[in-house]
């Protein structure tokens, strides 16, 4: 029992008590100077909910958690069923694909700034060359979070798929040779047979990406610092601006506990949905 | 025997895969080739069409790299707050993992998916406050002490969560066999139980690092000049490597080098590490 | 398992000696201010900047003069913000001396006793040092509750950088109002053959600075006794041309460009004109210009009043907190100099000292055309300039992402120029009533 002593306290001086103080900071009111002038009650939480900025990075935030989550996920079944296949090889591929996940998020925002620059980028000539027009990939408000979007898909899908192809490797033959007995083609062996048992490791895998998603932070703080005019402004990029470069920390303190609460709400959500799916079965 | 048709049709799957693999290479791995040629490539030519393969390589970026902006001493810092606090990590999370299995023991847990789940940004106003009470800003040894400890955020909840599932395999016989021998607990964790799980260890020592390497936001907000890690720094020569694209992308090489080359090296543990939880 | 414990042992040992390595100094160890009493060193923070680019080199000359070592941290200007602030809210020794925007931060920074003052190391300053030569202008940015509270170190404002073989070619006239500049712009647009008319800056906290001269141009001022002046209709006006050059006649992706953006953009060839400040000069023909023959430099066209160019000066401010302060001064004093403002107008830098500005030295290393119409334009910038970069007050910089972030919209078509202007006046008047 003394071994955990350690981690417990460690954890509590990281985790909780900074999570105690920014309840605090977000009651009280933090000034540019270091200074707190005491309680407010709940002055920081009103000033947010009356603030527009606020709404449109719940949107932001929720548009490419969907977005990405869903993609990522069909992406990623594809993908993992390709590497469940065994054929010589397979493992270099595999760590090919694990590349993008383990790769710092600097160097892949600064890659696809590169690629997405509007004259010279990589994306554009692509298009150019297949006779399509040259896209404003991050200069528009319309464009911008799709964009974004498709940076989080690139790295994490591989991800995913190779999650699943843990999964799918993991499986037991046997009902799928029932099927075959059954007279199912491979479609619907697929479907039928293989999803429902591969729902735990693709829920795991969701949750996982669901957590990361909702705190989407650095691809888009190096890309567009939550421009064109917030387009990109995600809740968690809005907590770091308010604190650190608006200078407003009780302010930003608020912003950044409706952010932990979301992420607690939407995975909790996700857990309580799977949990009611696995006793339905 | 299987007849020629079957293996003919098996040839033909095999053959789909490779397809398969070769889409997926386009689309995911050519960004990272793109990354690693411009970063030897000169800046004119990086300007230029992405369809030219004929134009010179060089190495001035890099050179660069290290002659201007002393990227040594960059990497160092990395080096000293990815491992310190993947040893931290480590020396906390070790144990910590064994009794969360062996007590059965929910609390840990919670509080480690509590760290997981927190965004980085909570964490960073309490940290500032503490740094500017401690006078962490102007202390390189302070700074990174601070620093270490904002990364062990991010490591210690690793290590846990990738250690429980290899510590759940140990048998309790055999631990069980060592304590009729005598053993105290700390003899019976350091020569038994350990021993067994050093491919997990492998596991989280591996991902801790990168995890630690890649992170961004700590040191952005806390870090000073002279404890800036690589990605800090290559953030900030956006600004003054000002359409030095070859700098950029020697950089995000440089940056991304432990990752590349341990995902060709140890994949297999990493994918293990990865995958490990969820697949269990 | 044997190999892969030998392999986990070959890293834990691996990163044991990483650590012990770590552990034996680095080439900056004697940083922090808490082992350098008694003036040896000081530590300066920088934002990137020509000025920091230009003086960086001459500081051996200064330590080896003086035999105080300087130390320079240099930063993106946002994240220099950052430090800076990081250092002064603990109250840290370790910064000396800092790189400011008083137009900016001055107020904000002012009330949090953040500013050392000034005005005593003035007066005593030696007479070489010709305390009272700065620009009024420069020097006028640089109080605050009537103290003095930085240096001036530099003049910029915007001007015009034009292609000289596109307007021969196209047998234009370098525009001396906005509605020649759009005008030209869309001539380049249908004649151009591809080529971008007109680049200027379009995100969002950036955009004042160039958005001032066409709204001063209209014969506004920011505010009025406290008031916003976005309600007047020339307000919508400004922002239609500016908009209209922009969404028009700019770049695609325009709304994320500041000055390095747009810079690239020119030095690579592939747009006509530039709206930028003076300091981009050594952008645009410097080593990696392509079109560095060619450039031409106008001073900001005139708006339908007025000629209203912004001119802008940045600071270096010392710590309050500083435990070397007199080593700080010397530096200091040294770098803003005639002297060496004179040296630092090699890397073109505007000088804030009238002196220099007319000094033969310096005049006569207009060479080029283009450095004698960019000495033209720096001159009537200093002369001439709107000092107010954006409305004044504690909350400076919301201020100015009101104004952009509206401008932006405009900017994409979200919304018309008057819409703009009346979010814009609504926004600010919040803003203005803080104090």
């Amino acid at each position: 029992m003394p071994l955990i002593w350690p981690a417990l306290i460690v954890t509590i001086l990281l985790v909780v008590l900074p999570v105690l103080y920014t309840i605090w900071l977000s009651l009280s009111d933090r000034k540019i100077d270091g200074s707190n002038s005491g309680f407010v009650g709940l002055a920081n939480f009103q000033t947010m909910f009356a603030e527009p900025e606020f709404w449109n990075s719940i949107r932001v935030t929720l548009f490419l958690f969907v977005l990405c989550l869903v993609v990522e996920t069909v992406g990623g079944l594809a993908l993992g069923y390709l590497l469940s296949i065994d054929v010589p090889g397979r493992a270099i591929f595999q760590g090919l694909m694990l590349i993008p996940a383990i790769t710092a998020s600097v160097a892949v925002a600064l890659v696809w700034l590169l690629i997405y620059d509007p004259t010279l980028g990589a994306a554009n000539q692509l298009l150019e060359a297949i006779g399509i027009d040259p896209v404003v990939w991050l200069g528009s408000r319309e464009m911008a979070p799709w964009s974004i979007a498709i940076v989080d898909i690139w790295q994490w899908t591989p991800f995913m798929a190779l999650i699943i192809a843990a999964g799918i490797r993991s499986l037991p033959s046997e009902p799928f040779e029932a099927a075959v007995i059954d007279g199912a083609g491979s479609i619907k062996k697929a479907l039928f047979v293989g999803l429902p048992l591969l729902y735990p490791v693709l829920t795991v895998a969701m949750l996982l990406r669901t957590v990361d998603l909702v705190r989407f932070f650095d691809t888009v703080y190096i890309m567009t610092q939550g421009g064109p005019v917030n387009a990109t402004n995600t809740l968690n990029v809005y907590g770091y601006t308010a604190a650190f470069i608006d200078q407003d920390p009780s302010y930003a303190a608020a912003l950044q506990l409706s952010l932990f609460f979301l992420v607690i709400i939407v995975a909790g959500a996700f857990t309580w949905l799977r949990g009611k799916q696995s006793n339905a079965e | 025997m299987p007849s020629r048709s079957a293996v003919k049709q098996k040839r033909r799957k095999i053959a789909l895969v490779y397809v398969g693999y070769v889409v997926a290479a386009l689309i995911f791995f050519v960004p990272v080739l793109f990354m690693l040629w411009s970063a030897f490539r000169r800046n004119i030519d990086i300007t230029g069409s992405i369809f030219d393969f004929t134009t010179p390589l060089t190495l001035s970026n890099f050179v660069n790299l290290f002659e201007r902006f002393d990227f040594v001493y960059y990497i160092r810092n990395s080096f000293i707050i990815a491992g310190g606090s993947t040893l931290l990590g480590l020396i906390l999370g070790v144990p910590a993992a064994y009794v969360v299995v062996r007590r059965k023991l929910a609390g840990l847990g919670f509080f480690t998916l509590l760290a997981r789940m927190a965004p980085g940004v909570m964490f960073v106003v309490p940290l500032f406050v503490l740094s500017i009470a401690v006078g962490a800003p102007s202390n390189d040894a302070l700074n990174f002490l601070l620093l270490i400890a904002a990364h062990l955020i991010i490591t210690l909840p690793l290590c846990i969560w990738l250690l429980v599932p290899f510590f759940e395999e140990i048998p309790r016989s055999l631990e069980e066999a060592a304590m009729i021998d005598g053993c105290s607990v700390w003899q019976r964790f350091v020569q038994v139980v350990l021993p067994l799980v050093a491919p997990g260890l492998s596991v989280a020592i591996t991902l801790s690092f990168i995890f630690s390497w890649n992170y961004f936001l700590f040191a952005l907000a806390l870090a000073n000049a002279d404890t800036m890690p690589l990605p800090v720094i290559a953030f900030n020569f956006i600004g003054q490597g000002a359409g030095d694209y070859g700098g950029l992308m020697a950089a995000s090489t440089l940056i991304s080098l432990p990752a590349l080359i341990l995902a060709i090296v140890a994949q297999r543990w990493l994918i293990r590490g990865l995958t490990g939880g969820a697949v269990k | 398992m044997k190999k892969t414990t030998r392999k986990s042992l070959a890293i834990l040992t691996g990163l044991g000696m990483v650590l012990s390595i770590a552990a034996c100094g680095s080439p900056s160890d004697n940083a922090g201010g808490g082992d350098a009493e008694g003036g040896g060193t000081i530590t300066v923070v920088l934002s990137n900047h020509p000025w920091q680019r230009a003086l960086e080199p001459l500081i051996p000359e200064f330590e080896k003069e003086s035999g105080i070592e300087v130390k320079v941290q240099t930063f993106a200007e946002q994240q220099a913000r950052d430090k800076i602030l990081l250092n002064l809210q603990s109250k840290s020794n370790a910064m000396d001396v800092y790189m400011t925007l008083p137009s900016r931060e001055g107020p904000q920074f002012s009330s949090s006793g953040y500013y050392e003052e000034l005005d005593d190391y003035l007066e005593s300053a030696p007479e070489d040092y010709k305390a009272t030569d700065f620009s009024p202008g420069a020097m006028d940015g640089m109080q605050a509750d009537g103290a003095t509270i930085a240096l001036p170190i530099n003049v910029e404002g915007p001007v015009l950088y034009y292609r000289k073989d596109v307007f021969d070619e196209l047998g234009l006239k370098v525009p001396g109002t906005m509605e020649e500049l759009i005008e030209v712009s869309k001539t380049i647009k249908e004649q151009g053959d591809g080529m971008i008319p007109i680049t200027l800056r379009g995100a969002s906290a950036a955009i004042p600075f160039t958005f001032g001269p066409f709204f001063h141009g209209e014969g506004l001022s920011w505010t009025t006794d406290g008031k916003a002046n976005f309600d007047d209709p020339a307000a919508a006006t400004a922002i239609d041309e500016y908009a209209t050059l922009a969404r028009d006649c700019g770049p695609p992706g325009v709304i994320n460009y500041s000055f390095t953006e747009s810079s690239n953009l020119f030095a690579q060839g592939k747009v006509a004109m530039e709206l930028e400040s003076s300091n981009e000069l050594n952008s645009v023909i410097g080593e990696s210009s392509t079109v560095v023959d060619q450039v031409g430099v106008a001073p900001i066209p005139a708006g339908s009043v007025e000629a209203a160019p912004t001119a802008l000066s940045w600071g270096i401010g010392m710590s309050p907190f500083s435990e070397s302060k007199d080593a700080a001064w010397e530096f200091m004093q040294w770098a803003t100099s005639p002297e060496i403002q004179l040296a630092l107008t090699e890397g073109e830098i505007a000088p804030p000292r009238d002196s220099v500005a007319a000094d033969p030295e310096y005049t006569d290393t207009f060479d080029t055309d283009a450095k004698k119409e960019w000495g033209e334009a720096v001159a009537d910038i200093q002369a001439n300039g709107f000092v107010e970069v954006g409305p004044v007050g504690a909350e400076a910089p919301a201020m100015r992402k009101v104004i952009g972030d509206a401008i932006g919209k405009a900017i994409l078509g979200e919304i018309t120029a008057e819409q703009a202007a009346a979010e814009i006046q609504e926004g600010l008047t919040p803003l203005l009533d803080t104090k």
